[in-house]
């Protein structure tokens, strides 16, 4: 089966990163992410799934650091490359979606231009073929009318707006890397549903593979095919989207997925306890020894071929 | 029939908005529209919605922190606010906030023992030695340990600080709590314990909860009641099971219809249960298709039964 899988476009091997030369923040993390998959890291704040997504961006802040393992993309070494060639690659060939727009867009600058410049600087175009883009990709992400909000600022849309304003940002030169952190945790559920929707629409129909963090199960059963568990800077399991919830290996995923209060699980007459985490995962087993449990890719159903 | 703990009746607050120009017409944005909610004691009653459809006003109001524009909150039948209405020493005392984000809210100068004993010495009803022994009995009661007193809120987890939160809200103990966002900006693992630990608090404590949220899986295991608001207005309420097994207004609907959940997205078996009947010729309101002006008077229309304890709007 495996031999049958394409060449990872994303190859992360026994990453290590951590502050000075000790390996605190991350313990060896590798995965690899096939061409136009989706793969969705799951975890709890600070169990390293974010500076795994910044790492491979290249946008850890100092004094955090890599200290160890490969990043491979498309074949090549992105922690060898000069600082020039990595800038050249960020935004056009690996984008990110962050998951406050606000911080992330500039709050003086009309989001027509804040997307314009990704045309002026990675494809050459000048400004006003540029802005004309820009209208486009805005439309793509099926911003109401796009014409007259190139004009406005940040402050002007409402947070969804500005998150579907960050995705036209993030895939405006197609890249072949989406890297999502957290995209909808800032938004009302109701939004929720449209920006994710979206944004897998557009990966899908590009070929975009996408890296999704996030600490919601539910929204990476939404997109993703394939997911990785992390806990204390370990992936401690990788698996089939379809298959973690049926079959979780890890006893912390076991944990994780008992301890989510879902919707439609009280029943009339009772109180909706809760089962904690730590009732079902012992100490043991989220120790430095327990191996990454991984199972095969499962057979993958090739969308649009023929069509 | 007694006379419930707390009664919202019919609750209205305006705020006014800069006019667009000097001599333009005054705006208004109605961020509450004739809400009226009753609590009962040892309840737990929820308010969802969005961010902007007033639930958060709503809560406000209860704990005295904004006037209203209309209506009244009474606590054992007796108004909370307008002439003869107790202060706020005395309000304090009947209901506190738990805020979403307990950093926030914490003094980062002053360690957690002076913060929760400056409550008592304020309303004189402690001090030295007693008062000590009364915040390490808090302490323990909310799950953390006495010599964590002489610590500043940097020292805790976001789990420990929200635990702090809730001591810091029961030191004077009140009959009501008002949570607002208690578990949104925790990890999944800590939500359950902090949930659980809110759950055993209401029962031991007798306590009465009022619940600002916009996760529907939290609400659905805490609540005794629910109330759904949108753009001001209540559009569906009544006992948890009620509305949660038969979600009947269309913005109920969508909500539920939202949450993400996981093993439903995989199976195909994602499904909204299915609404009650309303009468015949009667429509709902508003009408969630479009948005509604937030500063045009809303149209006319009442909450009508449609369930021994469940109500839904309908237009006039």
């Amino acid at each position: 089966m495996s031999d049958l899988l394409p060449d990872p476009i994303l190859s992360v091997r026994d990453l290590r990163l951590g502050i000075g030369s000790s390996h605190r923040i991350l313990h060896g993390v590798s995965f690899d992410i096939l061409p136009g998959e989706a793969y969705g890291l799951v975890g709890e704040s600070g169990s390293g799934k974010s500076v795994t997504g910044l790492a491979i961006m290249g946008l850890l802040k100092r004094p955090l650091t890599v200290t160890g393992g490969t990043i491979h993309f498309q074949g090549r070494d992105l922690l060898g490359m000069r600082p020039r060639e990595r800038r050249q690659l960020r935004g056009d060939r690996i984008a990110m979606v962050f998951q406050e727009p606000m911080t992330a867009l500039n709050p003086l600058v009309t989001i027509g231009r804040q997307i314009a410049e990704m045309f002026v600087i990675h494809r050459g175009m000048g400004w006003p073929e540029a802005r004309r883009k820009a209208v486009e990709a805005l439309e793509s992400v099926r911003v109401p009318a796009p014409e007259e909000r190139a004009r406005a600022y940040p402050h002007q849309l409402s947070g969804g707006m500005r998150q579907r304003v960050m995705i036209a940002i993030a895939l405006a030169c197609r890249p072949d890397l989406l890297i999502a952190d957290e995209p909808t945790t800032a938004l009302d559920v109701t939004v929720q549903a449209g920006v994710l929707e979206l944004m897998a629409d557009l990966c899908r129909a590009e070929g975009t593979a996408v890296l999704l963090v996030s600490h919601d199960l539910g929204v990476i059963a939404n997109m993703c095919q394939r997911v990785g568990v992390m806990d204390r800077g370990r992936l401690v399991e990788e698996q089939d989207t379809r298959n973690i919830f049926t079959n979780p290996l890890h006893p912390y995923t076991r944990g994780l997925l008992a301890s989510r209060p879902r919707l439609g699980s009280r029943e009339p007459g009772q109180r909706g306890r809760l089962t904690e985490l730590e009732e079902v995962v012992a100490a043991k087993d989220r120790g430095r020894d327990m191996p990454t449990l991984i199972t095969p890719r499962g057979p993958r159903l090739v969308e649009g071929a023929g069509a | 029939m007694s006379v419930p703990l707390l009664e919202i009746r019919d609750l209205t607050v305006h705020f006014n908005l800069p006019r667009r120009t000097p001599l333009g017409p005054r705006r208004i944005l109605r961020a509450v529209e004739g809400v009226s909610l009753t609590l009962n004691e040892g309840e737990c009653l929820s308010i969802v919605g969005e961010s902007g459809c007033g639930k958060s006003t709503t809560a406000l109001t209860v704990m005295g922190l904004q006037e209203p524009t209309e209506g009244q909150v009474l606590y054992q039948g007796k108004p909370l606010n307008g002439p003869g209405a107790p202060g706020r020493k005395e309000r304090a005392r009947i209901a506190q906030m738990v805020f979403q984000d307990p950093y926030a809210s914490l003094n980062p100068r002053q360690t957690i023992g002076s913060t929760l004993m400056s409550q008592l010495k304020l309303h004189g009803l402690a001090s030295g030695s007693e008062a000590q022994d009364r915040v390490a009995a808090m302490l323990a009661r909310v799950g953390l340990q006495a010599d964590h007193a002489k610590r500043f809120p940097h020292e805790f987890s976001g789990g420990q600080r929200q635990r702090i939160g809730i001591a810091r809200a029961l030191m004077l103990n009140p009959r009501i709590l008002v949570l607002d966002e208690p578990v949104s900006a925790l990890d999944v693992s800590i939500q359950a314990q902090i949930i659980n630990l809110l759950m055993d608090l209401q029962e031991t404590l007798k306590l009465s909860y009022i619940m600002i949220s916009h996760d529907l899986s939290v609400v659905e295991h805490v609540s005794d009641r629910v109330a759904v608001m949108y753009y001001g207005r209540v559009v569906e309420e009544g006992d948890w099971h009620s509305v949660f097994s038969r979600p009947t207004h269309p913005y109920t609907r969508r909500l539920i219809g939202s949450v993400p959940d996981a093993e439903a997205i995989l199976t195909g078996a994602r499904g909204v249960p299915e609404g009650a009947a309303i009468p015949a010729g009667r429509s709902f309101s508003p009408d969630i298709s479009t948005r509604p002006d937030p500063s045009l008077p809303p149209e006319a229309s009442m909450l009508v039964p449609i369930g021994p304890d469940h109500r839904v709007r309908l237009a006039d």
